[in-house]
């Protein structure tokens, strides 16, 4: 973790009251990314919030915190957040206290949440970090039927979802060689979904700019039932 | 104090109790003693006139100057008193022509060796002597006066010829049973009394008290001998062992065992607990040394799954008398079955997430939730087949009342209708079912629970608080410890050590809690508590109160789940799934069915009347009367009887039965309960048949017991060395063919001394006065 990637940290305000749910964005080491900070930071605050906006307005009995918050793996505080969301993984390179944090996190009952990554070059990435930080779990596709496509929403179908630039100017839906989305997931022995990986799609982008005109609203509106539903299956199961 | 009165009046006073005093002189004599009285009367008074000479007496002498004709006239008194002839007129009677009935205890812990009265030491020793009929002993003595009939008892009593049937083998002794059976046996001859022989160990099921009116109607008084010692010197006793009935299997099985002991104060020994010849705990118990019990408070895990027979026992101490009643065995069903839970949480939150995790693994716990996500869209998670579906909150009694234990999440008073929230009530107060109640920003106090039904189901007192307040604070810091209740209490028992598990609580991640709980409710008992700064009194974790037939819990933090989270806690620590496991078995251990059935004790001899009692009741748990209700008992021989059971008039929903039990084993009974053809359900049950040894347990004599029939029918109790006593007691009977006789009071020592006093303290006071 680069020192000056701490700046990016609001931390919670010391008179803000404790809350049931935090959407926890997972700060994580990796590989330069766009010539700025760490690739976990992308569309962060804005996405983070936005969504936090419609969380809230969606699951009106949540009593959530209205900001962004990230965290890096090695802060022991993360134990108190056991929703975590990540982007970018493609670029992900985790330290092995960052692993060996994130694999007890998950396997003591955190759930994490992975978004917008493309192709297979950053699966390739992606699938190497899992196999390091849980590797007798394998990672499968989460069939439909699946509880977490309905505890809220029913979803039928997985979409692509694309990024802003793309989704405003009606572009391709898909980047790199990323033309099928997958839902992917790692579950314990007990069945208990652990992570759920969004490939191939860019839900963050679809909260974020859920507000401008000129993104489809198909896509926000999708992004935001797979979002409530996934914050609905981690506070339940 | 008796001997004292025999010694001064010459009788006892049950003779003057049974006698009545009249004077057998002539009139005339009467007449002329009354006139003797008057003349001393006057004599008296004349001394009251200052006689000659009194001024140069001191005015001290002046004083006791009339003393000397008060002794003098008071002992003519006596005399007087003496040629009256006084006398005791008694009932008594006619030698060999009443009976008297000995009932002599032939059981087992007559064999019991303490009697020193005996050559060979033991009670039963004692009684052949007594009975042996040589010169001077008590059946010798009865034998002059009366016609003897032996009787020996056990279970039941019958006639012997003589003492050398008598074995002291018996594994019962009934003493009311045996005492109606001898009356019985004698009914039509003229008794005088029965005479009992035992040291009132009573191993019978049934009251001694109709017994006992029984024989006070026939009009039998009863005599009774005690042998043994009041008190043994050297005994540890299993006393009583209360353990329940059912459990789930896996759960911690809470016992009670009361050790009894005499001799031992101050000694520890090894409680041992055993299940079909494995030991599963063993705990030291330390006698105080003032007292003589001590009740001790056993756990353990029943892992499997059937009817299992506890076994607790004490090893013999090597100079310990009696090691027969170092034992006692319960019986306990395990039980494998999935007790049902509703969890009703009012918001999306991690505590309730972590919670139903932890027990998703428990195999016996069936945790059906339903989450408000959104106002009026909720989550209903684990419905299955055999479980009604709805929306929200129960409306009808039969959907809740389908479950043993209701949780009750963060959820406002607000939100349930009143008959909601009265039904919430009932589930615990007339279903008899467990209600926990968490903490949460919206429930107890915070949720508006105080003024409405709800407020009923908590322990804790709760407060008004306007909804208008906003958010409720924080408290947060709290570090959690047990109460002295909580110490080894099943709910809070996270480790198999009872130590180590009273020291981990401290050592946990403090917690945080919406509610300002602190004071306990009359009744309610605290198990956990918490210091913190925001609050001056200790704060109130975790609580449980009685509702009516069922329980309800409250447990006031919100974020438990760092238990299961925290950084500080090992990835393979199991401190949260066992706190939530054993939190919920507890929550709806002893909750009932809808039928029930039950033995009268879960333990009983051969040929003992086993007493079933079903209970029926509908889905709402109404109470049904109009039921056919059948106990099909499988008994050790797999042999298959049917009893009926019919409504007992007594309950509501009450249905009783009784069998005999006569092999020895364990037995089954599964009730079947229709109303107009319609099953309404099936419940099973189990009880053992066995020698049970009871009256070695309190072997010491029981001089209540022997009291007590001696009291209420009109006896005495006598000692064995007193057959002259028992004799005479009985010779003044009101009972048997009896003739007058008159006995003579004048020579009473009492009256003698009376004289002497009178007479010697005349002399001195005469000597004092210068008169002698």
């Amino acid at each position: 973790m680069r020192t000056f990637e701490r700046y990016l940290y609001r931390p919670v305000h010391p008179d803000e009251v404790l809350r049931e749910f935090y959407f926890t964005r997972l700060a994580y080491s990796g590989h330069m990314y766009r010539g700025f900070a760490g690739s976990w930071s992308i569309d962060y605050p804005k996405a983070d919030r936005q969504f936090m906006v419609g969380l809230k307005r969606l699951l009106d009995q949540l009593d959530a915190y209205d900001y962004d918050h990230a965290l890096p793996a090695t802060d022991p505080e993360l134990f108190r957040f056991p929703f975590l969301y990540s982007v970018e993984v493609g670029y992900m390179a985790l330290s092995p206290p960052e692993r060996e944090a994130l694999r007890r996190y998950l396997l003591a009952g955190g759930f994490w949440v992975i978004d917008d990554f493309w192709g297979s070059w950053e699966w390739a990435n992606l699938e190497r970090e899992l196999s390091l930080l849980l590797p007798e779990y394998p990672i499968v596709d989460i069939p439909l039927d699946h509880p977490i496509f309905h505890c809220f929403y029913d979803v039928e179908e997985i979409i692509q979802v694309p990024n802003v630039g793309q989704g405003r100017y009606g572009g391709p839906t898909w980047e790199q060689d990323g033309f099928t989305p997958h839902v992917r997931g790692i579950f314990d022995e007990d069945g208990r979904l652990m992570v759920v990986i969004n490939w191939n799609t860019d839900l963050g982008d679809a909260w974020e700019w859920a507000e401008d005109e000129w993104y489809p609203v198909r896509f926000s509106h999708y992004a935001y039932q797979m979002g409530v539903n996934f914050v609905v299956y981690a506070m339940s199961h | 104090m008796v001997g004292l009165f025999e010694f001064l009046f010459k009788y006892r006073p049950a003779l003057f109790e049974e006698g009545r005093f009249t004077f057998v002189s002539p009139g005339w004599m009467q007449v002329a003693a009354l006139l003797a009285g008057a003349l001393l009367v006057f004599a008296a008074f004349s001394y009251r006139r200052p006689g000659a000479g009194a001024a140069d007496r001191t005015a001290g002498a002046d004083r006791l100057r009339w003393l000397p004709p008060v002794f003098r006239s008071l002992a003519i008194g006596v005399l007087v008193f003496c040629l009256l002839q006084p006398a005791l007129v008694l009932s008594t009677v006619v030698p060999q022509e009443t009976f008297v009935g000995v009932v002599v205890d032939d059981s087992r812990s007559m064999a019991m060796p303490d009697e020193a009265a005996a050559a060979d030491g033991t009670r039963a020793g004692a009684v052949l002597e007594a009975l042996s009929g040589e010169s001077g002993s008590m059946l010798d003595r009865l034998a002059e006066r009366f016609q003897v009939r032996l009787l020996a008892f056990g279970r039941s009593a019958e006639r012997i010829e003589s003492t050398e049937q008598l074995r002291f083998g018996r594994a019962d002794s009934r003493i009311g049973e045996a005492l109606v059976a001898a009356s019985d046996e004698l009914a039509g001859l003229p008794l005088s009394g029965l005479v009992l022989l035992s040291d009132g160990a009573d191993s019978a099921p049934a009251e001694l008290g109709d017994a006992l009116l029984t024989l006070k109607a026939a009009g039998t008084p009863v005599y009774t001998v005690g042998v043994g010692r009041p008190r043994l010197r050297k005994d540890i006793e299993v006393s009583r062992v209360v353990a329940p009935r059912r459990v789930l299997e896996g759960s911690t099985v809470e016992v009670e065992v009361t050790l009894s002991q005499t001799g031992f104060g101050g000694r520890t020994v090894d409680l041992e607990v055993e299940d079909d010849g494995r030991i599963v705990n063993l705990e030291q118990v330390t006698f105080p040394r003032g007292g003589s019990a001590v009740t001790a408070r056993v756990m353990f895990a029943a892992n499997d799954e059937g009817a299992r027979e506890f076994r607790f026992q004490v090893a013999g101490q090597p100079d310990e008398e009696l090691l027969l009643n170092n034992e006692r065995t319960a019986l306990v069903e395990v039980l494998k079955r999935r007790e049902k839970i509703f969890f009703f949480e009012g918001e999306p939150r991690d505590e309730s997430k972590f919670l139903r995790r932890a027990v998703s693994q428990d195999e016996n716990l069936h945790v059906v939730s339903m989450t408000r996500q959104a106002a009026n869209k909720f989550y209903g998670m684990n419905f299955d087949e055999d479980t009604r579906r709805f929306e929200g909150f129960p409306t009808r009694r039969e959907e809740l009342f389908e479950y043993s234990g209701v949780i009750l999440g963060s959820m406002e008073a607000s939100f349930f209708t009143h008959d909601q929230m009265r039904m919430l009530v009932d589930f615990a107060s007339q279903r008899g079912g467990g209600v926990l109640l968490l903490g949460g920003r919206r429930a107890f106090s915070e949720g508006g629970f105080a003024g409405t039904p709800l407020a009923e189901l908590s322990p804790v007192v709760l407060y008004d608080r306007p909804a208008d307040q906003g958010r409720p604070e924080l408290m947060t810091d709290l570090r959690i410890d047990l109460t002295p209740q909580g110490r080894g209490h099943p709910a809070t028992l996270l480790r198999d050590d009872r130590d180590e598990a009273n020291e981990l609580w401290p050592t946990l991640p403090p917690l945080s809690a919406y509610q300002r709980a602190t004071e306990l409710k009359a009744g309610a008992t605290a198990l956990l508590q918490a210091e913190s700064p925001m609050v001056r009194d200790p704060m109130i974790v975790l609580a449980h109160h009685r509702i009516g037939r069922g329980r309800a819990i409250a447990f006031t933090p919100h974020d438990s789940w760092h238990w299961q989270m925290s950084a500080d806690i090992p990835l393979e620590d199991q401190t949260h799934e066992r706190l939530w496991r054993q939190m919920l078995r507890w929550l709806v251990s002893y909750v009932p069915d809808r039928i029930e059935v039950e033995a009268d004790r879960d333990r009983f001899e051969p040929g003992n009347t086993v007493t079933l009692r079903a209970t029926v009741r509908d889905e709402a748990f109404q109470e049904v009367n109009r039921a056919q209700v059948v106990a099909a008992i499988e008994q050790p021989s797999g042999e298959e009887v049917e009893v009926p059971l019919d409504w007992s008039v007594e309950r509501d929903g009450e249905f009783v039965g009784t069998f005999t039990a006569r092999e020895s084993g364990l037995y089954r009974v599964e009730v079947d309960a229709r109303s107009e053809g319609e099953l309404l359900g099936v419940a099973t049950s189990r009880f053992a048949v066995d020698e049970l040894n009871e009256e070695l347990f309190g072997a010491a004599r029981r001089d209540s017991v022997l009291k007590r029939i001696a009291s209420e029918t009109g006896g005495r109790q006598v000692g064995l060395g007193q057959a002259d006593r028992l004799v005479e007691d009985l010779s003044v009977s009101s009972e048997g063919t009896l003739v007058r006789e008159a006995r003579d009071l004048w020579d009473m020592p009492v009256l003698f001394l009376a004289l002497v006093a009178l007479l010697g303290g005349e002399w001195a006071v005469r000597r004092r006065l210068g008169m002698a």
